[in-house]
């Protein structure tokens, strides 16, 4: 069994609502927002965790608090099987992020960033693994660069190296490939898979790119106001929402092509020579193989999947 | 404690120097025209009066003694301003990087921008004005010592308000200091305060020291007391520093370090 990499119990986060003027404080109870509200999780070695929700859902404050740089309200945080508290700067030492929604110095070149961070993280053989990183992510041209010569989706990539700088087991992606080139951002998504299947590096991957997530998380946890309001494979969620739909533009035998649905006890609608039908992703193979053993002849099929993006719309929208 | 780390950040914070002019220049430019505008304002008072010598070497010793208390307490905060501005207060807090080592990254890179620019400004004041602040002898490294002691307590409390308050209050860091230097009578004896402005000298060490100072220079004698009493109030207010920065810090973990930037 996979040894457990990071382990999140109860975490609450509550923020003050200041009072417009301050000398309300005296007199006014204080009041408090919940924006975790007592959620656990973990992940497991070599796991590429997706955390998604929407806007306000919780999901930076978490990582923040999963940082250090956020003191939780509530609950305990366990990385590599230490106490997050108590050994922080141990942890902090495998252990990296980025975002796409931070900057390094914008005065200082990429070179000069990542020689920083090189020290910060203690990093041997500073030089080469700086050229190696910068290599991985195509960016070699950059070095000489300050960062505010950089377009966003090179700040990107340059954010990307200094997250895999110090070749760390455990890394929050915020938003990773927002603002690449689609080439680049694929790179990044086979160098992330490679990542974990050579190294067993563990992520928690925060996108709202959807079929990313479907694409390189092994499990999602879908947050709501603070909470966990679902967890499951990508499929499994995308699944949760609604039934596989297959649509046949039938040739000939539509008699016979209902037989079948009602046999198998499937939704069906019909218009004209199409055929709707509502099934499991699972059972599509044994419809058309029913379909198939009973002679029934097709010029058209479309197989319309449920996808993360669906489930993820739905969720907000009830939560509206 | 990690070398290491600590080293990182001094580069970071060299990295920047090199990098910006009106870093270049809050380090040097101020400091050089401060000893323009008293060296001439001391010669002219010369030349009225030949014997207001010692008055013209107080004047520009006061005012360079007291940039040191003003760059040790503008380093600290500006180390702090420079991350939020850049936002890379969470990249630096993120990584395993401690609170202390960023408090001492902070100091040493203080401490020689301070030994830079005074040097700088001491020898200007020398060659342009013959005004020899090395005149008070053994006793200026005492001296120097407490007010960068000084510089850095008051420098933590600003610190630890913009982690509290945020870049709301960020003229703190570089005009908060001036709040006391009337009190730390720089330029004239604390006898020429009100009373009650004698009474806030007497809980300042810049106070003392610039006592000392004059007491040097005009009388030749050096009074061992006020260099006590200037140490004592300053291991009290580093240690009140120290421990309301370290406070503030953590309230501002508590309110997310992230609303900073």
């Amino acid at each position: 069994m996979s040894k457990i990499i990071l382990s999140v119990s109860n975490l609450t986060k509550e923020f003050e609502i200041a009072p417009k003027y301050f000398w309300e404080r005296i007199y006014r109870p204080k009041k408090k927002f919940t924006v975790v509200d007592n959620i656990s999780f973990n992940i497991k070695e070599g796991e590429i965790l997706g955390l998604l929700g929407p806007n306000g859902a919780g999901k930076t404050t978490t990582t923040q608090m999963l940082l250090g740089i956020t003191t939780p309200t509530k609950g305990e945080i366990t990385v590599f099987g230490m106490d997050f508290k108590k050994n922080r700067t141990k942890i902090l030492q495998n252990l990296n992020f980025s975002s796409a929604y931070l900057n390094l110095p914008w005065r200082l070149t990429v070179e000069e960033n990542l020689r920083i961070f090189a020290g910060l993280y203690e990093v041997g053989n500073v030089k080469k693994r700086i050229e190696e990183i910068l290599e991985t992510f195509e960016a070699g041209d950059l070095r000489k660069k300050k960062i505010s010569q950089l377009s966003a989706g090179q700040r990107t990539k340059i954010m990307l190296c200094k997250a895999f700088l110090n070749k760390p087991k455990l890394v929050y992606l915020d938003e990773p490939t927002a603002s690449l080139d689609p080439d680049i951002a694929e790179k990044m998504r086979s160098y992330l898979l490679n990542l974990q299947r050579c190294e067993n590096t563990s992520v928690l991957f925060t996108s709202h790119n959807m079929s990313e997530v479907e694409e390189v998380c092994n499990r999602v946890i879908f947050l709501n106001h603070g909470k966990i309001v679902a967890e499951d494979t990508p499929r499994g969620l995308a699944r949760r929402n609604r039934k596989t739909i297959v649509k046949l533009i039938i040739r000939d035998g539509l008699k016979r092509s209902v037989h079948v649905i009602k046999e198998l006890n499937f939704k069906y609608k019909i218009t004209e020579r199409s055929i709707s039908i509502e099934t499991d992703e699972r059972e599509v193979a044994i419809l058309l193989a029913e379909l198939a053993g009973k002679g029934v002849e097709y010029d058209d099929i479309t197989i319309d999947k449920p996808d993360l993006e669906e489930f993820f719309i739905s969720m907000t929208r009830k939560a509206v | 404690m990690s070398i290491t780390r600590i080293f990182a950040m001094i580069l970071r914070h060299y990295y920047i120097l090199v990098h910006s002019i009106d870093q270049m220049t809050s380090t040097f430019f101020w400091s050089f025209l401060d000893v323009f505008l008293w060296g001439f304002t001391s010669a002219y008072l010369r030349y009225m009066n030949n014997n207001l010598v010692e008055i013209s070497t107080a004047l520009l010793s006061g005012l360079i003694l007291w940039l040191i208390v003003n760059r040790a307490n503008y380093e600290i905060g500006i180390a702090l301003m420079e991350e939020i501005w850049n936002q890379n207060l969470i990249n630096i807090f993120s990584s395993p990087l401690k609170f202390s080592e960023w408090v001492i990254s902070a100091l040493l890179i203080g401490l020689f921008k301070i030994i830079v620019a005074i040097g700088l400004a001491s020898l200007m004041a020398y060659i342009l004005y013959a005004a020899n602040i090395f005149s008070l002898g053994f006793y200026f490294i005492p001296f120097v010592v407490n007010l960068i002691l000084f510089g850095w307590a008051t420098g933590f409390v600003t610190a630890g308000l913009v982690f509290r308050y945020g870049t709301s209050i960020q003229a703190l860091v570089w005009t908060g200091i001036y709040i006391l230097m009337p009190f730390s009578a720089v330029y004239y004896p604390v006898s020429i305060l009100p009373p009650i402005g004698q009474l806030v000298a007497k809980i300042l060490p810049t106070a003392y020291i610039f006592e000392g100072m004059r007491q040097i220079l005009y009388h030749h004698t050096f009074d061992i007391n006020n260099l006590l009493s200037a140490t004592t109030l300053n291991l009290i207010y580093l240690t009140l520093g120290i421990l309301i920065l370290h406070r503030l810090f953590n309230v501002s973990k508590e309110k997310g370090l992230a609303r900073l930037e």
